[in-house]
């Protein structure tokens, strides 16, 4: 689903701040990359901004600086760590499930076969 | 056998001098609370000049740490301090205000007297544009603005000091930027 140049609107201040949450702020970087109204309007947005934080600098202190977003590239990459460690999580449990439990899985079952010398079970007891 | 550096304190865990003098203040420390007055009260003047002019600035501000010395007991710690007191002296101003029946308008000679490195005349004449656009917001949104840009507060704390709704605070905060953005564009 992809959302309109209206519905990012507010949004490309925040971005532009590092403000936004992650992959809010990845989703936009990917619009922008393709937009460029929006890049005009988040131009004007972060003109506005600097201007400001300069006004508004405390004494003995220095404007504050925007955090950058995060980018379409880190996005992509942090997106692909994710699926990496779910992928290597779940091949663990396979594999420590087949380890622990994989012997239980697979025994035979013995229910109502009766005593015989070569069958573990406790009904020979 | 690698000998490792002895670690006396983790990062995360480093001694925070500002957190523990607010927890000594907290058990009634003058000491510890002089010491966050020599920290903030600068910065918090210039605050409240900006917000009420020159005029009433030694009022409220005296009045802002009478009440953060009276709350400090109340105070969670789970917020900034920073953030916590500038929620005391954002009310306060409100306070003033309301006092005053109307805020008057934020005139170029009410801005605080902030030294400036720029000498140049174009960095004046931009700032005391910015000042004349921003005096222009409504009250809702300059604060906001001015705890974001003066008193580096980020938007979540911003929205905790003055007891808003975090969405309520992104949206004052991004209308003021379009304002003042359609005020400087059109101003040149």
């Amino acid at each position: 689903m992809h959302k309109t140049c209206a519905q990012f609107e507010s949004d490309l201040l925040l971005h532009g701040l590092g403000e936004l949450p992650y992959w809010r702020s990845w989703n936009l970087s990917r619009h922008l990359r393709g937009c460029g109204r929006c890049r005009k309007v988040q131009a004007g947005m972060m003109a506005a901004s600097g201007r400001m934080a300069r006004a508004l600098t405390p004494p003995g202190g220095r404007p504050r600086a925007p955090r950058p977003p995060v980018g379409v590239t880190q996005g992509w990459l942090m997106l692909a760590c994710i699926v990496m460690l779910l992928a290597g999580s779940l091949f663990t449990v396979r594999i420590a499930a087949t380890h622990y439990f994989g012997s239980s899985v697979n025994r035979p079952a013995q229910g109502d076969q009766p005593c015989a010398p070569g069958l573990p079970t406790d009904k020979c007891r | 056998m690698i000998r490792l550096p002895k670690i006396k304190a983790l990062p995360w865990s480093a001694p925070d001098p500002e957190g523990e003098n607010v927890s000594r203040a907290r058990g009634g420390d003058r000491r510890a609370f002089d010491e966050l007055v020599s920290l903030h009260d600068k910065s918090l003047r210039g605050f409240i000049a900006m917000r009420v002019g020159s005029d009433a600035v030694d009022d409220i501000v005296q009045d802002t740490w009478t009440a953060c010395w009276l709350a400090l007991p109340k105070f969670g710690e789970r917020s900034r301090f920073k953030a916590w007191l500038y929620g005391i002296a954002a009310n306060k101003c409100v306070d003033y205000f309301r006092a005053r029946g109307r805020r008057d308008e934020t005139s170029l000679h009410d801005a605080p007297e902030i030294p400036h490195k720029e000498s140049a005349f174009g960095a004046i004449e931009d700032r005391d544009a910015v000042m004349a656009a921003l005096g222009r917001l409504p009250e809702a949104q300059r604060e906001v603005v001015d705890l974001y840009y003066y008193a580096d507060l980020t938007l979540p704390e911003i929205a905790e000091a003055l007891k808003r709704n975090l969405n309520t605070v992104k949206y004052q905060f991004y209308r003021a930027h379009q304002q003042v953005a359609q005020e400087l564009g059109a101003s040149g």
